[in-house]
């Protein structure tokens, strides 16, 4: 039977049989490691090499929603521009926004890019744009770099979906790919995957899907429309994370409480929490977003929430991953849709400013304590070094030793590629 | 829902993710309430006589329909074969037919 080594595309039938034997425990299934199917696929394809090339195996990709001040936070200033909080000192040679007390810490894991620059400066289109590395359109979906990995590397796991999104929804984040390249959305990581489990027995439960194979099959065949091929990929999934051993996956009760605390009780903290536990798990992207960054008005308040949310969630993960041997082969990456203005505003706040920001990657091949590019004395624009989105996004699929250059065609036949063009930031790599 | 595409945009296949609402289809609320045995649609079928006329009521509550002779067949072999009221409400309660039309 070849269907271990198949996982998409896969059968319907051959769902129900690898659930059967998975629920009787007939093969052993789950014991085969799930990163074994990426390695091979990579070796196949003609990959470029360099430095940092494929040492991410997992990917964290953290999203500030709203804009993120990279002032206050990755970028810090003095004189007027210096915002509430005064910079402080790191244990590397640069300095951080004075909220940012626990990654100060972990700044000898850490890589800044303090140039980056993007065209816009609304929310929704911005933060497609860092996500995806194109602009939205109204007659395509970009796939995020989670179904590119997909793509070109085949599925992380066996029975878990190889994407997760934590504390958001999935917003196509397959783009063009196949529905089953969705991430699987977790809205709460507390909550974590509801529904997973079946009061049904094995014996009942595979009787259940002979049933519904043949009683289903007369509509199935008859329409072969794309929402049922769609909602067909996704019932073939779902059977299979029913069937999965690796749930506990999603479990955050089974973390000790202090390392729960740690991490902070907010959804940002437990989702980095989560995304830590399912990259043990083999699962490759994970996304964790964190709202809360519009800070139009009295940023000081904002950044005591949010800023140290933030602060206390990532130097926890950063840590947590250094000490379990994870973060060499794991990239965590920060971003946010824009900055914000230099000038605090007449209510104590900034405002939407793309013109200069900063993003964050630490682990996956890259250096440690290590500032890229510049922005000016005042923070209003690129001193060195301009970086975009897609060059953000390339860096992050060089890592995962993805062919970034590679044109992938969608379905009605348009190009694409990771990154859309943009150009890998070699400087970052060890 | 249920994976169905944006049909304003060409190249893209579904919406929202899908796989949480296929597990509360399969494992929810709805499911449970659906397959107790005091539930309209069991009870409604247990007051049959015959395991066909049992089917037939069951199709007709879920799609308002027959079950043509195939379905009918495999159905009381089901019953048969020791399925119960409880299997064959989710069963049919997790077809595209239910899901996509009614």
């Amino acid at each position: 039977m070849n269907l271990h080594n198949q996982l998409d595309p896969i059968t319907r039938r051959a769902f129900c049989e690898r659930w059967a034997s998975a629920a009787l425990g007939v093969t052993v299934l789950h014991g085969l490691g799930g990163s074994a199917f990426g390695a091979e696929a990579a070796k196949t394809s003609a990959a470029p090499s360099g430095p940092g090339f494929g040492k991410a195996k997992n990917v964290i990709f953290l999203q500030m929603i709203g804009g993120m001040s990279h002032i206050d936070t990755l970028d810090p200033k003095t004189g007027a521009t210096q915002g509430p909080k005064a910079p402080i000192k790191t244990k590397a040679d640069f300095q951080l926004g004075g909220t940012m007390e626990n990654l100060a810490k972990q700044a000898d894991k850490i890589s800044i890019i303090r140039s980056m620059s993007s065209k816009t400066g609304v929310h929704a289109a911005g933060q497609y744009v860092i996500r995806t590395g194109y602009e939205q359109r109204g007659t395509i979906k970009h796939p995020n770099i989670g179904a590119w990995a997909q793509h070109f590397l085949g599925s992380s796991h066996k029975t878990l979906p190889s994407s997760v999104c934590v504390n958001r929804q999935p917003q196509n984040g397959n783009g063009f790919f196949p529905s089953s390249f969705s991430p699987l959305p977790i809205l709460d990581p507390d909550s974590g995957l509801q529904y997973a489990k079946n009061e049904a027995s094995p014996e009942q439960m595979i009787k259940r899907l002979v049933m519904l194979e043949k009683l289903d099959a007369g509509f199935r065949d008859r329409f072969q429309t794309s929402e049922v091929k769609s909602y067909t990929q996704f019932y073939d999934k779902t059977i299979s994370i029913m069937s999965s051993t690796d749930l506990e996956a999603f479990h955050l009760d089974d973390e000790p409480a202090a390392l729960k605390e740690k991490y902070g009780k907010g959804k940002f903290g437990q989702g980095c929490l989560l995304a830590r536990r399912l990259v043990e798990k083999g699962i490759r992207y994970i996304e964790v977003a964190k709202g809360g960054w519009d800070m139009q008005n009295n940023i000081d308040d904002g950044l005591d929430e949010h800023g140290a949310e933030l602060d206390q969630a990532l130097a926890a993960l950063l840590e947590d991953l250094k000490e379990r041997g994870l973060l060499a082969s794991t990239l965590v990456v920060l971003c946010s849709e824009f900055g914000r203005t230099p000038k605090v505003n007449g209510n104590g706040g900034r405002d939407h400013y793309p013109k200069v920001f900063s993003t964050l990657l630490a682990g996956g091949g890259i250096k440690g304590g290590y500032i890229y590019g510049s922005s000016d004395k005042e923070g209003t624009a690129v001193a060195d070094k301009q970086a975009s989105a897609q060059d953000f996004l390339s860096t992050i699929g060089w890592s995962l030793g993805l062919p970034i250059d590679e044109v992938v065609m969608s379905p009605s036949n348009r190009p694409f590629t990771v990154g859309d063009k943009g150009k890998a930031i070699m400087e970052l790599f060890a | 829902m249920f994976g169905q595409s944006d049909r304003q945009i060409a190249d893209s296949e579904s919406e929202e993710g899908s796989i949480p609402q296929v597990l509360m289809l399969m494992n929810g609320e709805a499911q449970r309430v659906i397959g107790q045995k005091d539930s309209l649609v069991v009870q409604t079928a247990t007051a049959q006589k015959t395991p066909e006329q049992q089917i037939d009521s069951l199709y007709l509550s879920f799609f308002s329909r027959k079950p043509k002779p195939a379905e009918l067949g495999e159905a009381v072999a089901g019953l048969g074969h020791g399925m119960t009221m409880q299997d064959l409400t989710w069963v049919l309660f997790n077809t595209r037919e239910f899901i996509f039309v009614e």
